[in-house]
């Protein structure tokens, strides 16, 4: 009972024990370098009206263009591996030396190339999850069973059929979950970014305040990047709930 | 209704059917038996079109077999149901994908829910379903399009023995009341007796047919309480155990 309440609630639970170790470690401290959770939460309502919402639409921005070339490209070409085995024996392998490369070490080059503008941070971006959802997809469509593609052949399905009812309801959940990993990822990547050439972005933000000893501030920030993350990580739980009820049945069979 | 002509089916460089000659009448049922791997699924994927012949011949009333062809329905070894649709999503599947009104498929689709005794699992996911049910929908989604050749692929082998017996009657009777030309690839001796008309015996090796029985008792509902079913069942145990040994 207490179990299915904390299920529940789980978001509000895990707050309150961040905000309790944070406490803790405010007061063992006792510096400014960790301001108390209160005022710091006081600030970020504060600043979130004015530039704080300015810098956060800024990095969300960046984050979307990237996922949605991510998705175009990397789909497309996933399920064209996936589909073709003769072409994915011969691409797989350059994909296989590019995918582990930290791709951070080419912002320097991207800068060059794209300027330091946007462009560049999104691009970054992009060839970080691209390549996550490339291969998760080309993986979910390889995993896909014969009979499947069978079965619903025999009942009379086109091509175009077969992509609606066959490929892509069994691809989406993995791309989901591919998603939640790669957004992570690019949270993190995008932080570093921002802190080249630009005054806008989450991650320009934190190291402004940072630079000028204002912790409370760049506290502020760092809980606007949490809150950020949440937003998405709920959305495509959503999105999940909504559209693959049937992965929620599947994982409780396996408990 | 189904004249097989001199086929041969390969996968690559092997063959799976070798040179097989069959013909299925109109309204009656075929049984299909052999050992595992003989190649009964492959033949079967041809009838269906799915699987091109590598030579020889497929017809259905007179016509080479194509590709989805409209009143050929298929029933897989593993029931192919789709786990992201309903159970009611998966049955009406051949009707939307035949472009049918919604009016059209609601009124199908709940009509043979109700007549395989299923209706009140069409919100269900297939995750939630028995073998038995699922085997259930996995027919029914067969008859939403009024088929004129039913082809089944090991259709019971996982089901305990009653509820296979109750599918097996199933069957039995929509063949009886649809006149549904029926071939079925079993494994299972006492099944392809029960269904069969004719029951085809698949060799060993290479796919071919060693022989071909007619099955005079079939059709009776009784048949499993009755000493000639045994009989049949003995017949055909020993001409593919006569196989085996040589
Ligand atoms: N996609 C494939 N590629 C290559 N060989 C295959 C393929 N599918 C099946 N085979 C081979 O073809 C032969 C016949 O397979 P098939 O599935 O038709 O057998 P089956 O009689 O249905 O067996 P079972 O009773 O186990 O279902 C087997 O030897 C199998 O290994
Ligand atoms: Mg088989």
């Amino acid at each position: 009972m207490i179990f299915k309440k904390i299920t529940k609630y789980k978001t509000i639970y895990g707050s309150l024990i961040i905000l309790i170790f944070w406490y803790a470690l405010h007061f063992i401290f006792k510096s400014t370098i960790i301001p108390s959770p209160h005022i710091t939460i006081y600030e970020f309502f504060i600043l979130i009206k004015g530039k704080l919402l300015i810098h956060i639409l800024v990095s969300l921005f960046r984050i979307l263009i990237a996922v949605i070339i991510s998705l175009i490209i990397g789909m497309s070409v996933g399920l064209f591996l996936g589909l073709n085995k003769k072409y994915d024996k011969y691409i797989s392998p350059m994909i296989y030396l590019l995918y582990p490369i930290p791709k951070i070490a080419f912002l320097p080059i991207l800068m060059i190339i794209f300027g330091l503008g946007n462009t560049s941070k999104i691009i970054l971006i992009t060839i970080i999850i691209l390549f996550q959802i490339l291969v998760t997809t080309r993986d979910s469509v390889k995993g896909l069973s014969k009979e499947l593609f069978y079965s619903i052949k025999s009942l009379g399905a086109n091509k175009i059929q077969i992509y609606r009812h066959l490929i892509i309801p069994a691809v989406f959940p993995k791309l989901l979950t591919s998603l939640r990993i790669s957004i992570g990822t690019s949270i993190a990547v995008l932080f570093f970014a921002e802190n080249f050439a630009t005054r806008y972005g989450i991650g320009y933000f934190i190291m402004d305040s940072w630079a000028r000893v204002d912790y409370i501030q760049m506290f502020a920030g760092i809980l606007a990047i949490s809150f950020l993350g949440l937003l998405i990580f709920k959305l495509i739980d959503l999105l999940e709930d909504k559209l693959c009820k049937w992965i929620k049945l599947e994982k409780l069979e396996q408990k | 209704m189904v004249k097989i002509k001199n086929l041969i089916m390969k996968y690559g460089n092997s063959t799976v059917i070798k040179n097989i000659n069959l013909n299925i009448n109109k309204n009656s049922t075929c049984a299909i038996i052999g050992p595992s791997g003989c190649g009964k699924s492959t033949l079967l994927y041809g009838i269906a079109g799915i699987l091109k012949p590598f030579s020889g011949e497929i017809l259905i009333n007179n016509f080479p077999v194509k590709e989805n062809r409209k009143k050929t329905g298929l029933i897989l070894q593993n029931y192919g149901l789709l786990p992201w649709k309903t159970v009611w999503n998966n049955v009406s599947l051949g009707l939307t994908i035949r472009g049918y009104h919604k009016k059209d498929i609601q009124y199908n689709v709940d009509k043979v829910l109700r007549e395989l005794d299923v209706y009140d699992l069409k919100d269900r996911y297939p995750i939630e379903l028995s073998g038995g049910q699922r085997q259930r929908i996995a027919i029914a989604r067969a008859l939403t399009i009024s088929p004129d050749l039913l082809l089944m692929d090991e259709p019971f082998s996982s089901l305990d023995a009653i509820s296979r017996e109750n599918l097996q009657n199933l069957i039995l009777k929509i063949h009886k009341e649809n006149n549904i030309t029926l071939i079925l690839v079993t494994h299972n001796i006492e099944e392809a007796v029960f269904l069969g008309q004719t029951i085809v015996i698949m060799g060993q090796k290479f796919g071919e047919i060693k022989n071909i029985i007619n099955n005079p008792y079939f059709g009776d509902e009784e048949l499993r309480y009755k000493s000639d079913y045994y009989k049949i069942c003995m017949e055909v145990r020993q001409l593919m155990r006569k196989d085996e040994i040589k």
